[in-house]
């Protein structure tokens, strides 16, 4: 009997943590100042258990100060954060169970990508065949197998972005904060991978907060989508809603102008592409 | 030597060889073998009879080299012993120092609290201060302790330096902040952080600050001369004097001794001086 006790009991912790629960985010007048610059200038926003919310807005809009907060890695001056009903003011970052990807990677130089990935699980002391058995199913779902045994160093950029966010979502936890993280990557690569880190939201059934600068991501992934405008939220909508009703004003020019950069882009690739053929 | 033997490719390859070239590598194996001449009189007289040792002109290679000196300085005193307490000492006070040093290193750069920068810098500048200075004071606090005559006394002092937060503060702060917040999220506590992501990404401080610590713990005389009178404690470098009687001294034998005391040094010196300019700590990040 107690042989058999010891592996169930592990089957049951791994089955309880892949059950736990997506994490509601309730941000109410939340402030947070650098020196004399205002990051955050009142952001009240409830967002639900297993929703994808996507952050936009131009760069210096908040989107980044956001997440490191409710991270825990910042702590806002003014106001309430509450992470599955529970208020985290005191909470340090390592209690709050949620992961995060970096827009700078934030990979660990010393150790391979397994490594890089099995640190997680170790410090959240799961046994080693549960560690091996997660570590390559996200390897292959992110197509990284084949860089298990390197060292970040000899990655290309685009090869550790996937290795980021695969650190990431070995985790499986209730709340995923993900800044920026296809920004290295060429367009077909974030194509490929907008599609997978959906999947995986609907598989983990785990709440994301994505910030991105790429409206057309953010329109195709998102439930719910937040545009952020010098540290106050502009408009929040669905996908939908946005495109049919946006806010007048600051949103309705933003992806207005989105909308226009987007086609000049496309103009310019059109044009230079001419006189090649 | 590699800055020479650069030189000197330079040279080859150019064929039109400058007098300002020409000066350069004059002057630095000039200047290196002053630098050398020192160690080569040393092991020089370590093969000599005492009353060869001073006979001018240097005899540089000795006719009759006394191997018997390497023999005798390990039955005239204690020399093994000496080894073994500077030894002893030396590895505690190193080891303690990297842990010390690097731990508190760590909050410095790397956490957030009240009045971090001012005590920093409070600390740092306690270097300015030199030991002659408050080494009696703090001798007499030590034998309050009951720790004079012990090797805990010079082990205990040694423990904690300045210098070496310094040392590896610096270096922490070249290694990016998005490390440790990655760590805090992905569920370390400050110590695992420190233990298993700054530690690993630090050799190249850390094998310096092993260096200088190693060296100066094994070559320092005062402490061992102020803190150890028991010969049974005593250090190589205070042992030696023990080849110095009233009237005469026996410098064949302490040479050949100083020679043996150098090989660790030497040891340590080598197997680590390769780590000095390797840095790893950035690669995982953009860029």
């Amino acid at each position: 009997m107690p042989i058999e006790l010891h592996p169930q009991s592990r089957v049951q912790a791994s089955a309880a943590l892949r059950a736990r629960p997506a994490s509601s985010v309730s941000l109410r007048g939340v402030r947070k100042a650098f020196g004399s610059v205002l990051a955050l200038d009142g952001i009240d926003l409830d967002i639900d258990p297993g929703e994808f919310i996507a952050l936009i807005g131009p760069s210096g809009c908040g989107k980044s100060s956001l997440l490191r907060l409710i991270a825990g890695l910042d702590e806002p001056d003014e106001g309430e954060l509450r992470i599955a009903g529970a208020d985290v003011a005191d909470v340090p970052a390592r209690e709050r169970h949620l992961a995060m990807v970096f827009q700078a990677y934030a990979l660990y130089p010393h150790l391979t990508v397994f490594r890089n990935l099995a640190l997680p699980l170790e410090i959240a002391k799961l046994d080693r065949p549960t560690v091996e058995r997660r570590v390559e199913r996200i390897a292959e779902i992110l197509d990284i197998v084949h860089l298990l045994n390197r060292r970040p160093g000899l990655l290309s950029g685009g090869q550790r972005q996937r290795v980021a966010l695969a650190r990431a979502l070995v985790r499986e936890s209730p709340l995923y904060l993900l800044d920026e993280p296809l920004s290295h990557l060429d367009a077909p690569q974030r194509r490929a991978l907008r599609a997978r880190i959906r999947t995986l939201h609907e598989e983990l059934g785990a709440t994301f907060i994505y910030a991105t600068h790429d409206q057309a991501e953010a329109l195709a992934m998102a439930d719910r989508v937040v545009v952020m405008n010098e540290g106050r939220i502009a408009q929040v909508a669905t996908a939908r809603g946005l495109c049919d009703h946006p806010a007048p004003g600051f949103v309705a020019g933003f992806l207005a102008a989105e909308t226009m950069a987007g086609a000049l882009d496309a103009r310019r690739a059109a044009l230079s592409a001419e006189p090649l053929q | 030597m590699t800055v020479l033997a650069a030189a000197g490719a330079r040279v080859g390859t150019r064929r039109r060889v400058k007098i300002g070239h020409v000066l350069v590598v004059v002057t630095a194996i000039v200047i290196g073998l002053v630098m050398l001449a020192p160690f080569a009189w040393m092991l020089s007289a370590s093969l000599k009879l005492n009353k060869d040792v001073f006979t001018f002109p240097i005899q540089w290679i000795p006719t009759q080299p006394r191997w018997q000196n390497y023999v005798d300085i390990w039955t005239k005193i204690p020399l093994a012993l000496f080894i073994w307490n500077t030894a002893k000492i030396t590895i505690a006070v190193t080891v303690l120092q990297l842990l010390t040093s690097s731990l508190a290193a760590y909050a410095f750069a790397k956490l957030r609290f009240p009045f971090r920068d001012t005590l920093f810098l409070g600390y740092i500048a306690t270097i300015a201060m030199p030991w002659q200075v408050y080494m009696v004071p703090q001798f007499l606090l030590m034998r309050e302790l009951g720790l004079h005559n012990t090797q805990w006394s010079l082990i205990v002092l040694q423990a904690f330096t300045a210098f070496g937060v310094f040392l590896m503060r610096q270096f922490y702060q070249s290694i990016p902040d998005e490390l440790c917040e990655a760590a805090r999220i992905d569920g370390m506590n400050e110590y695992q952080i420190w233990w298993r992501i700054m530690l690993p990404l630090s050799k190249p401080a850390l094998s310096t600050l092993t260096i200088f610590t190693f060296v100066t713990t094994w070559n320092d005389f005062l402490g061992p001369l102020i803190y150890l009178t028991k010969t049974e404690l005593k250090t190589i470098q205070i042992g030696l004097r023990m080849f110095i009687s009233q009237y005469s001294a026996e410098y064949g034998l302490i040479m050949a001794a100083s020679v043996v005391a150098l090989i660790p040094v030497l040891v340590v010196f080598l197997a680590l001086q390769r780590f000095f300019v390797e840095g790893i700590a950035s690669t995982g990040l953009k860029g």
